[in-house]
């Protein structure tokens, strides 16, 4: 399989460097498509009574839950673990293993819920499916970097905001491929599993065929590296090994960045329709409405913040996420009580456009530190912080919220003591960014090639 | 050719996001023609 090694992908004279996004893009809006799994949780649990749920017989909504949390653990873990074979084996061969294991797991999914056989639904769209969420989402980023030394930040924001559109895209196909499938004796999971596995394996392996990477000592035209410094490596200039990288603490800075830029960003996120309905008393079409808005600001604020990282430099980016983000959040509690539905909007629209932003940008900050040898690697073991996030994030918040209602705290108010959780969170991230400093330059891998 | 062979590259994937985003606009319809708050506001100072 010639086709798929490294050596087969390196782009010939005159290649057109923009044809390496939709390349990224084609995987990412797959991938993309865990994010809007929710839409098959009540399905899931009709299986056997097809109108509602039947007790002791039906899965419930936490059990199926699980699916989902599977699937992003798996994506850390798989990430990390395989980051250095990306490295080693190149994007082409990373996307096609991403596509088999990802609609793979979707085939499993399906014949899981054919069987009404959970164990088989977390093998397949939770491990399997989460190992090619994993391999998809590391795969293009270092290439995407390599090729936009320039940019390295607008890049890898291309692909991370195709990623968040692919939950824009498999909600609203899920539910339209299950009202197409749906017979009073079945409410179309399976089916629609098989049709999307189909889907996205054609549209990924689009990805793997038209992805290059460029040759050794490539450079944009009239683009000059800039000047050596010892002081800073956000030239690239310091090629740090992903085993040494996690040695260091800038690592481990950048993983509470993540980690808390995360978690901050799914307080709004998972609570986003019950918020506004909590705090406004509108109705459940304009709660839909507004988490539809904030996918849509999720999805700008990936591709505009991380091009304004190339402008403004990754700290201070990151310096404006977090102190802009904690000052909002103190904020959003103010909206309801002078009851200003639109200053609530504008306000959450712009947390949740950082917190896009905080995603895209983490990958050319990576690049800034340990260069471009193993970035994907190194990336890879940082999702770890994405993975813990997504687990522990939403389980804390619906506490909170939840036992201050079971409190009698009116639903208006319930939210407060999570709103300023979330403004700390952010005030960590904030102190943890601002004490990021260059790598030392013992770390310098000596077999980097470029 | 070139230019032609970016064009089908953007399209192809241009347009299944430029659904996903028409249906999340859509879907976004009913906050930004604006509803009736029915929550009184809080007093200040609370």
């Amino acid at each position: 399989m010639r086709f798929l090694e490294r050596q087969a992908t390196v782009a010939e004279a005159g290649f057109n460097r923009w044809m390496v996004p939709p390349a990224a893009i084609a995987v990412h809006m797959c991938i993309g498509q865990v994010y809007g799994f929710s839409v098959f949780n009540v399905p899931l649990t009709r299986l056997l009574g097809i109108t509602r749920s039947l007790p002791g017989q039906d899965w419930g909504i936490p059990e199926v839950g699980w699916i989902y949390s599977i699937a992003l653990f798996m994506l850390g873990i798989s990430a990390a673990v395989f980051g250095k074979w990306v490295e080693r084996s190149g994007p082409r061969k990373t996307m096609v293993a991403s596509a088999l294991c990802f609609c793979g797991g979707l085939l499993v999914a399906a014949a899981g819920v054919q069987g009404h056989r959970l164990w088989l639904v977390y093998l397949g769209y939770g491990v399997l499916g989460g190992v090619g969420l994993g391999l998809g989402y590391i795969a293009p980023v270092s290439t995407l970097m390599k090729w936009f030394p320039d940019r390295p930040g607008m890049a890898t924001g291309m692909a991370i905001m195709g990623f968040g559109g692919g939950a824009l895209i498999g909600a609203p196909l899920g539910v339209q491929l299950m009202d197409r499938f749906r017979t009073p004796t079945s409410t179309g999971v399976a089916l629609t599993f098989f049709t999307m596995a189909g889907l996205y394996w054609v549209s990924m392996l689009f990805g793997a065929w038209l992805v290059r990477v460029p040759p050794d000592g490539w450079r944009p035209a009239g683009w000059t590296p800039p000047a050596p410094s010892v002081s800073t490596s956000a030239t690239g200039l310091l090629q740090v090994a992903a085993d040494d990288a996690v040695r260091t603490p800038q690592f481990w800075l950048l993983w509470v960045v993540l980690c808390m830029n995360v978690s901050a960003g799914i307080g709004i996120l998972g609570q986003a329709s019950m918020m506004v309905q909590d705090l406004f008393g509108v109705g459940v079409a304009i709660g839909g409405g507004f988490a539809g808005l904030l996918s849509l600001s999720n999805l700008a604020g990936r591709f505009v913040w991380s091009s304004v990282s190339d402008l403004l430099g990754r700290r201070t980016v990151y310096s404006i996420y977090f102190l802009l983000g904690a000052i909002l959040y103190c904020l959003i509690p103010q909206t309801q009580r002078i009851g200003s539905q639109t200053l609530f909007v504008v306000v959450t629209v712009g947390i949740i456009s950082m917190y896009g932003g905080g995603f895209a940008t983490i990958p050319a900050y990576l690049r800034d530190l340990f260069g471009t040898h193993q970035v994907g690697a190194v990336h890879g073991r940082l999702i770890t912080a994405w993975s813990i996030a997504a687990l522990v994030g939403p389980t804390a918040i619906n506490y909170l919220s939840t036992s201050a209602k079971a409190r009698g705290v009116p639903p208006a108010e319930a939210y407060n003591a999570t709103l300023y959780l979330m403004a700390g969170l952010l005030l960590i991230g904030f102190v943890a960014n601002r004490l990021v400093r260059p790598v030392d330059p013992k770390y310098r891998c000596r077999e980097a090639r470029s | 050719m070139k230019t032609l062979k970016l064009f089908i590259a953007w399209l192809l994937v241009g347009v299944p996001l430029a659904w996903g985003v028409l249906q999340s606009v859509e879907k976004s319809f009913p906050l930004l023609r604006g509803a009736p708050t029915t929550v009184t506001p809080l007093p200040s100072g609370r």
